[in-house]
């Protein structure tokens, strides 16, 4: 008898679509003189001083467990971090994860609300993993498309129309990956009322939150009534340019926490410590290579919304993060077919907007987390390109 | 205007030779108004030269001591340092020099074409100089990094193709 190990795979796992970049990979490989858009993480190295802290802590041999928490040096800083940058408190001994990257803090959160059945509001298009997890938790992803017209902002509208009795949570995710759309104090005002009204936990992915161009970044659980339902994630990877160290956090509730720490404690124990150690530093003595991170990137956008104008693609300007969403409907191609014909024949690599959903369908991500030198020429190419098409 | 020009000069202290329609894209305005504030920022002397950084040794071009020298001086009365500074600037072997606290007044970067030539400077040109009371030179034996550039080869992005 021939075993076949798809019978017993978990329904909920093979509901999981595969990420839609595996083709683009393929594509990829082998090819030289490709300049990448399709980057989602920093261009620049950690900053040495946090490094160095990393280089430390091990000769002086850090090697070991932390506490489920995480260290509470690092849970310290990052209460210390919440007050001073958005002025919500919380309390260090109780309400703070120290998780491996904000991906676990998502999971843990969403398994931690979700009983089978529960259906959770992602605004779209978005980053790939709240769906995934949504299912992986058994729970039912209710995907709420945002539009270019309101600029990929999400609105009390957009919620109330997919709101049912089984509505549990509610995803935030702005500064948006893949849109780079933000929302400020007001905006984020009338989302929290819809979530009172509803009794809707949010969960609010602030990753990008310091890489806000326009607006001064805001955590939710900033504002009046939200800190108990919010549960906020966030790392140390976009903003410090951290990400292969995996370190990130979740603040909330502590009735949230005394579960969650269940999931943490007995799948993943704790956060490297190493990683640990180096996020401490980068709390510590990191804000100033931050802003030079940012200033660089914002430099970018700017030449990117310049250039996007002049080569005649449509496109609204990006407010946080390091993406921009251009629509391509007007070439009357697919994203997948814009950006493969693009890959193709310019060896420039994008991302189709479909595989941030459904609704991203007409638009592509480009990622200015690259250098300018290539960013000019990319866009030199994607000119060219364009102008073939006309 | 103060955060724009800031703005310009931070993108020209890494890259000088950027093009400047780029230029004027990337911090948000024209390229007439990035004309007129370079033209404003060269005419007040805040930008003095652009230059370029090179690592020498891989063209083994003709060799070049460089050396620091710490200069111990009587400071005058009136004018302090700056007076004996500036005589001490204009040798075209100096390359740069700061007042610097310590044991020594100043910090004199030097170049000479062979350790003879410094040593000659030092000895005839500095050391002479009315209230110069001593001077201790330190050779540079290798550069490492130079007006926030390191030496030695480029950094490789590591980073996968596609991520999401």
């Amino acid at each position: 008898m021939t075993f076949e190990p798809g019978k017993y795979i978990n329904d909920s796992i093979k509901a999981v679509q595969p990420s839609g970049i595996r083709k683009f990979f393929d594509l990829c490989a082998g090819s030289k003189d490709i300049i990448s858009l399709g980057v989602g993480e920093p261009d620049f190295v950690s900053p040495w001083t946090i490094r160095e802290a990393c280089v430390y802590s091990l000769e002086k041999g850090y090697t070991m467990y932390t506490s489920n928490y995480g260290l509470p040096e690092l849970r310290h800083e990052i209460v210390k971090y919440m007050d001073e940058r958005f002025g919500v408190r919380y309390d260090e001994t109780t309400d703070v994860i120290v998780t491996v990257g904000a991906s676990e803090a998502i999971d843990m959160a969403l398994r931690t609300v979700l009983s089978p059945g529960d259906e959770v509001l992602i605004p779209e298009p978005c980053y790939v993993s709240y769906q995934a997890c949504t299912l992986m938790s058994h729970g039912v992803p209710v995907s709420v498309p945002t539009s270019e017209e309101n600029e990929f902002r999400l609105t009390s509208e957009d919620i109330e129309k997919h709101i049912t009795p089984r509505s549990k949570v509610l995803i935030l995710s702005f500064p948006n990956n893949p849109t780079g759309a933000a929302m400020d104090y007001d905006e984020l005002t009338a989302l929290a009322e819809v979530a009172q009204k509803h009794d809707l936990i949010v969960i609010s992915d602030e990753i990008y939150c310091e890489l806000s161009y326009e607006k001064e970044p805001v955590s939710v659980a900033a504002i009046p009534g939200m800190k108990d339902r919010t549960i906020v994630v966030s790392g140390l990877s976009k903003a410090f340019a951290m990400t292969g160290w995996r370190i990130g956090y979740i603040c909330c509730h502590k009735d949230f926490i005394e579960q969650m720490i269940k999931i943490h404690q007995y799948t993943i124990l704790c956060a490297p410590i190493m990683g640990q150690k180096a996020a401490i530093e980068a709390f510590r003595n990191g804000r100033k290579e931050i802003d030079k991170m940012r200033a660089e990137y914002d430099h970018r956008r700017r030449y990117i919304v310049e250039r996007m104008k002049n080569i005649g693609i449509d496109m609204v300007t990006p407010q946080g993060a390091f993406y921009v969403f251009p629509s391509i409907k007007k070439f009357g191609m697919t994203s997948d077919e814009f950006a493969t014909r693009l890959l193709q024949e310019k060896n420039v690599a994008v991302v189709p907007g479909t595989a941030f959903g459904e609704c991203g369908e007409g638009f592509i991500r480009c990622s200015y987390a690259t250098s300018m030198k290539h960013i000019v020429e990319a866009f030199n190419r994607i000119e060219d390109f364009v102008n073939n098409l006309k | 205007m103060k955060d724009l020009k800031i703005g310009i000069l931070n993108i020209l202290v890494e890259d000088s030779t950027i093009d400047r329609d780029t230029l004027a894209a990337m911090v948000g305005t024209d390229r007439e108004t990035v004309d007129r504030i370079i033209q404003e920022l060269e005419d007040d002397r805040i930008i003095l030269k652009y230059t370029t950084v090179v690592d020498w040794e891989k063209i083994n071009a003709e060799s070049t001591v460089y050396a620091r020298i710490d200069v111990q001086v009587q400071p005058q009365r009136e004018v302090g340092f700056d007076d004996i500074a500036r005589r001490i600037c204009r040798f075209p072997e100096v390359k740069s020099m700061m007042l610097v606290s310590g044991k020594f007044d100043f910090a004199v970067m030097v170049e000479a074409p062979t350790m003879m030539g410094v040593s000659n400077f030092v000895s005839g040109k500095l050391a002479t100089i009315d209230g110069v009371k001593s001077t201790w030179t330190n050779f540079i034996l290798k550069k490492y990094k130079e007006n926030e550039v390191m030496y030695g080869d480029e950094d490789i992005d590591n980073r996968q193709v596609v991520t999401l």
